[in-house]
């Protein structure tokens, strides 16, 4: 929090532009895609987890619904079945991770190709539109004429969540399976069923962010979500999550995704050329969890 | 482990003795194209299969094919040198009448290239050239004339904007013929018709509808004055509507290039300003024609280049049969 | 199904590509065992190589490598933008960084204790950007007269990458076997709590294992500069993962202390036949991208496995209670987790 403060700070000195509600706010509405998925990833990063496959699977929820209301299908009805795209691929994560407790982030990172490959073949690369002019409203839509529908969605997410993380068994149970595994399944959590729900969890979140995407162009594209997954990492270890479970919460995300939003404005108000950005992210990226690290070590 | 390295060499062995073995047997199964038999067989090596003009380019491939009895093998890196490298190199001991390669990147075929016309196979290139260093190993260049495209569009500009005003440029990939060429001739109309229009930005999104989205509403950000985008291709041009949309801000022209379905429709209700038509279908059906008369003998120009044209909402009834 | 599992390595590699050659060569005919594909397949295999080979090092040390990609793109990038210092130099320079960022990646999982697979996607991402600025998104080229050779000729039908690439799998197979860095990298891949007791160096083992994967990818960047004469920006890219299938079919391990540069090598050799026999077949993009990745998918798990019933079966010698699992375990010194 400290260090949004801080940021904000620095941004006024550096830009006229960055404190006009109007800057504000579309540093908002533009974070608030990656902010959905990073609440997805955060659910898989207190378990100790990783889910790889979000990229990918933010193009595939799209491209799922506007394939199928092209074929007909009612609006409403499309949104659900790009969620259940969402919902299946997790399902799929989570049984290859628990059946064979093979590293997270290598299965993902497979399982992120083959949802690339299956965008691309379900499109054979042509791109296709929504029929349905009121598509465009989730993503481009404002409430009350300022807020992003994307933004209100976001947050009403963020703050759901962290009921679920602080009041209900199973999401406790979320920090009991980061700290100690073992633990967690010898005091009869249901660990394979709560780490199922987890991936099941993610994929619809990075198919909710997936369909705000989608409605905001109106058009199918395979690749919109790339770089999300590291993205989304970085955000959630940004706010204060730890990588090594345990530790962390929804509304923590939300305040890294800011900064993240944030750190991103004022790189391109400040010019930077788009290469120099990615090193800047990978830096901040190492930074954040080496302190994530060394914290860790204190804490033993 | 030692039985390991044991395999391991006999393998290697192996290998090496296929290697030296087939000397003798590579294209004997197939018909010795300078002995003059009929089919015309053709080689092609894509950029990248899954775009939209390359599709309709082998659309336009496998049109013309069907009136010269052609046989086309088309091979698809996926953007990735490395591989456009060995399936040159494929290509090149198949022995085709003829090589197409859409280079992905203009320096990283040449040393395959000259290999493969060292050989004495012909050579063509479709869409993106390769660098001048390497022309000399193709017979030709069938592409589009991506200067005349840029000209178009700057006229379009000239004439949309009054003369005065901020542009921003959307490229494609830095250093690519397209993008270069795009942009000179963008320049070139802005200075002929004597405008004082500004260029306060020109940034690459990669062909990427995607990135156009993002680098645009960065620019709109950074600049709040621009009163034009050019998105080099119709999908960033796209991406850079959608862009300026977003931002609430009114009055901003977009023009792209390529005369994609979705680009005319957007011309027609007035959202786009204007695009150039690119006739990647054309380009394929030339692409056959000049095979042909590589393999008969003839003579064919330097560069074949496709012919564009300016569209607008004031003429889109006349082209838009030619939107794809 | 055990026997499947512990077959995973060693000869499965060697077995596979063999397999795979046969069947190519008996469906594809003379379009797959022609002298010029199977001189082009030898070629890209070579220039691969090394960087798989580096992959299966960090592998055996208990790490792993995202960057080595982004490394070899790199190393590409400084072999040809340096050469008007000479190609020595500009062949120095690139290896010399490609060991630079393996002993960043070394430091920061052996020092800072940081997971190796997110401390080199960090790494990576740095890398990549630096390549990009390097060569200002573009591709350059300006290479000396015969710089082409090392990657792009022949002697007599055999690529010269092949040649080199065989003597260096030799070479680290002698280093790796007969050599004690080679051992204690199989030592502390195995379990490095107990190397460390026996007398190993564990971080410095770590650290030499990613700067020789770091130099490996170097050299893969160079030959293949070699061969395109130039360097572009999609170099390496998606080559992390397929180093990692090919290192894992060839015996390594995610969890470490196993695997070797023989076997990483005919792990590469058979993944670029099926990539060849696919593109032979005409196979479309979409399914090739759908294979690569159930096939990484299917290595990790059965790497998995095999390793779950190896722990499972050292688990059971001890029966462990909850206060057991409770209690922090007495690590001299070591501290943090195992790297993954």
């Amino acid at each position: 929090m400290v260090l949004l403060a801080g940021l904000l700070v620095v941004g006024a000195f550096v830009s006229p532009v960055f404190l006009t509600p109007n800057n504000l706010l579309n540093i908002l509405g533009s974070s608030s895609v990656l902010g959905i998925v990073a609440l997805g990833q955060c659910v898989l990063i207190l378990t100790k987890k990783f889910d790889m496959s979000v990229a990918f699977m933010v193009g595939l929820s799209g491209i799922v619904a506007i394939m199928v209301q092209n074929a007909g299908v009612a609006l409403g009805l499309s949104f659900v079945v790009g969620l259940l795209a969402g919902a299946l691929v997790g399902l799929m994560n989570g049984i290859i991770v628990v059946a064979t407790k093979a590293n997270p982030f290598l299965v993902t990172l497979g399982t992120s190709t083959l949802v690339y490959a299956l965008s691309l073949s379900i499109t054979r690369s042509r791109t296709f539109s929504s029929p349905y002019e009121d598509f465009l409203v989730l993503g481009t839509g404002r409430l009350w004429e300022t807020i992003h529908y994307s933004s209100v969605l976001f947050l009403t997410l963020a703050i759901l969540l962290e009921l679920v993380f602080r009041y209900t068994t199973i999401g406790r149970s979320l920090y009991v399976i980061g700290s100690n595994e073992r633990v967690a399944h010898l005091s009869g959590t249901r660990v394979t069923r709560t780490v199922l729900l987890t991936f099941i969890t993610s994929g619809v979140f990075a198919a909710t962010a997936g369909l705000v995407m989608a409605s905001r162009n109106g058009s199918t594209v395979a690749n919109s979500g790339v770089g999300m997954d590291f993205d989304s990492i970085i955000v959630v270890v940004l706010g204060g999550t730890s990588l090594f479970g345990g530790r962390g919460g929804a509304l923590r995300t939300v305040a890294g995704v800011l900064i993240f939003g944030v750190l991103n404005n004022l790189m391109v108000l400040l010019g930077f050329p788009a290469v120099a950005q990615q090193i800047v992210k990978g830096a901040v990226f190492l930074l954040v969890i080496w302190i994530d690290s060394a914290l860790r070590e204190d804490k033993r | 482990m030692q039985r390991q390295v044991k395999a391991a060499t006999l393998a290697a062995l192996m290998v090496t003795v296929a290697l030296a073995g087939c000397t003798q047997s590579p294209a004997d199964d197939q018909p010795d194209a300078s002995t003059g038999s009929e089919v015309l067989t053709m080689c092609v090596v894509h950029n990248f299969a899954d775009s939209v003009s390359v599709t309709a380019m082998v659309k336009g491939m496998n049109a013309e094919a069907s009136h010269y009895d052609a046989e086309i093998t088309y091979f698809d890196p996926a953007n990735d040198p490395q591989k456009q490298a060995s399936m040159i190199a494929d290509c090149a001991s198949r022995q085709p009448d003829v090589l197409v390669v859409n280079a992905v990147d203009p320096e990283a075929v040449i040393p395959d290239m000259k290999r493969a016309s060292e050989a004495g196979i012909k050579i063509l290139t479709i869409n993106a050239d390769v660098a001048e260093d390497g022309q000399q190993y193709r017979m030709s260049f069938i592409g589009s004339d991506s200067f005349t495209q840029g000209y178009a569009v700057g006229s379009m500009i000239a004439e949309g904007l009054n003369n005065e005003g901020n542009l921003a440029i959307v490229g494609g990939n830095p250093g690519q013929t397209d993008s270069v060429n795009r942009t000179e001739g963008v320049k070139a109309a802005l200075a002929d018709n004597n405008s004082k229009i500004k260029i306060v930005a020109e940034q690459s999104a990669n062909w990427s509808q995607d990135k156009a989205l993002t680098v645009t509403t960065d620019l709109l950000t950074r600049f709040p004055d621009i009163d034009a985008v050019f998105g080099q291709d119709d999908p960033m041009a796209m991406g850079a509507l959608l862009a300026v949309k977003n931002s609430g801000k009114t009055g901003i022209k977009v023009y792209g290039v390529n005369g994609n379905k979705e680009a005319c429709a957007s011309i027609k209700d007035g959202e786009l300003a204007g695009t150039a038509l690119q006739m990647s279908e054309l380009l394929g059906v030339s692409a056959v024609r000049a095979a042909f008369d590589l393999k008969v003998g003839r003579l064919v120009p330097d560069k074949i280049l496709a012919p564009t044209a300016a569209v607008t909402m004031d003429n889109i009834t006349k082209w838009e049969p030619q939107c794809w | 199904m055990k026997s499947i599992l512990s077959a995973l390595g060693h000869q499965t590699a060697l077995l596979t590509f063999l397999g795979l050659f046969l069947t190519f060569a008996i469906f594809l005919g003379s379009d797959f065992t022609s002298l010029g594909n199977l001189s082009n397949v030898t070629r890209t295999l070579a220039i691969t190589a090394p960087l798989v080979m580096g992959q299966a090092i960090v592998l055996i040390s208990g790490g792993i490598d995202i960057s080595v990609g982004a490394t070899m793109a790199m190393a590409a990038a400084l072999s040809i933008g340096l050469q008007h210092y000479g190609a020595v130099v500009s062949v120095g320079a690139a290896i010399a960084f490609g060991a630079l960022v393996g002993a960043a990646n070394g430091l920061l999982v052996a020092k800072a204790k940081i997971v190796a697979f997110i401390a080199t996607v960090g790494t990576m991402s740095i890398v990549r950007g630096m390549m990009l600025v390097y060569t200002d998104e573009g591709s350059i080229s300006n290479t000396v007269p015969g710089f082409g050779f090392w990657g792009g000729g022949s002697v007599g039908p055999i690529p010269v990458p092949f040649i080199l690439s065989v003597s260096l799998m030799l070479v680290l197979w002698w280093l790796l076997r007969y050599f004690k860095i080679g051992r204690e990298m199989y030592a502390v891949g195995g379990n490095k709590e107990t190397a460390y007791l026996a007398g190993v160096a564990v971080e410095r083992v770590q650290v030499t294992a990613f700067v020789w994967c770091g130099m490996l990818a170097s050299v893969s960047g160079v030959l293949l500069a070699s061969r395109l004469e130039s360097a572009t920006p999609q170099i390496g890219v998606n080559l992390e993962l397929f180093s990692i299938a090919a290192a894992v079919i060839g015996g390594a391990s995610i969890l470490g202390g196993r695997g070797g540069a023989v076997g990483a090598f005919f792990g590469l050799a058979a993944l670029v036949i099926l990539t060849n026999g696919m593109n032979l077949l005409g196979i479309t993009t979409y399914y090739q991208l759908a294979t690569n990745a159930v096939l990484l998918i299917v290595v990790v798990v059965l790497d998995a496995l095999r390793s779950n019933r190896a722990k499972r079966q050292s688990l059971r010698l001890s029966p462990r209670t909850v206060e057991d699992e409770l209690t922090p375990k007495r690590e001299p010194g070591l501290g943090g987790p195992h790297p993954l």
